[in-house]
């Protein structure tokens, strides 16, 4: 019986871990689409290629962040 | 007796007339109209969010410029402590092309921005001639200071094509000092405000003749580039950047 327990413990951490972590993927890829996007839509407008990027990586780092409060809040 | 009180006051009056005027005006940045369009509605919630927590920090910078006779230096006041993180405040301080430091020198005409850029100082060359202002009558008090508009042309060059973005400058002939903010000057006054893309820079002190002690200086150290140059340094960089997002 204990060693039921402890596989189902295990399986299911794992499970809970694999999760996490793709979610946490997930989140770093949708931030790096929105630095993309912003990116693209600074140059649409004529900034210059330094003005795009430092908007793109202002979002990135913010999106970030505002990533790892709201895990932070969850947990 | 009478000589050498006359040379006496001929002397005083030349060490007046030729001793240096000082000015140190302080500029705030406004972020106008700035959006960055999303199709995906939840992105651009998120954006938004992210846009207004930027706009409100950018109400706080400061940027001095300091005026010696025929030289200029226009700096953003670093000792401010902003509520943001480093990237948004790199973000909201070199927006408009207003980071680094502008040296200016109406003598020579020359137009240094000296730019420190991953790792790197950069000082851009180019010529305060290569702005052409067109001179208008229309006129408007800005504070204390009559003020006259003046209309330029800024080229930015990118993958999208070019770009012409105007710039509506306000200079007040009462300061005959021809600076400005951002590298902006060679008008027939002090620019007490000026407006382009989406961003405006506004004065918020003016000291004529302040005491203040300051010393303007050429900035030499750093690989030295044309404008075009700069532009294709950080076209790669912009690139180096976007590819790192993708691994």
């Amino acid at each position: 019986m204990k060693k039921v327990i402890l596989g189902m413990v295990f399986v299911f951490a794992s499970l809970t871990l694999v999760n996490a972590e793709n979610e946490s993927v997930n989140e770093l890829a949708i931030c790096g689409e929105i630095a993309q996007e912003v990116f693209d839509d600074a140059i649409s407008q004529g900034e210059s290629y330094e003005n795009a990027m430092n908007a793109s990586e202002a979002f990135y780092q913010s999106c970030r962040w505002l990533t790892y409060l709201s895990d932070f809040i969850e947990q | 007796m009478k000589i050498i009180t006359l040379l006496s006051f001929l002397l005083i009056s030349i060490t007046s007339f030729s001793q240096k005027k000082n000015i140190y005006v302080t500029y705030k940045k406004d972020l106008i109209n700035y959006s960055i369009n999303n199709k995906n509605a939840e992105k651009q919630e998120a954006i938004n969010s992210m846009l207004n927590d930027l706009k409100n920090s950018s109400n706080s910078l400061r940027y001095n410029l300091i005026i010696n006779d025929y030289e200029s230096l226009f700096s953003f006041e670093k000792k401010l402590v902003i509520d943001a993180d480093e990237k948004s405040l790199t973000f909201i301080v070199n927006a408009g092309d207003s980071g680094g430091d502008f040296y200016m020198n109406t003598k020579s005409k020359e137009l240094i921005r000296s730019k420190h850029l991953s790792g790197e100082t950069f000082n851009i060359i180019s010529s305060i001639d290569s702005i052409k202002w067109e001179l208008t009558n229309e006129s408007k008090k800005i504070g204390n200071f009559d003020c006259y508009k003046a209309k330029t042309i800024k080229v930015v060059e990118n993958s999208k094509g070019i770009f012409n973005h105007t710039v509506e400058a306000w200079y007040a002939p009462e300061i005959p000092f021809g600076f400005g903010p951002a590298g902006y000057g060679g008008l027939p006054g002090l620019i007490i405000e000026i407006q382009y893309q989406n961003v405006r820079f506004f004065t918020s002190k003016i000291e004529l003749n302040t005491k203040k002690v300051f010393k303007i200086v050429k900035p030499t150290k750093g690989k030295e580039v044309t404008k075009e140059e700069y532009n294709e340094i950080t076209k790669k960089m912009a690139n180096d950047f976007l590819k790192s997002l993708r691994k």
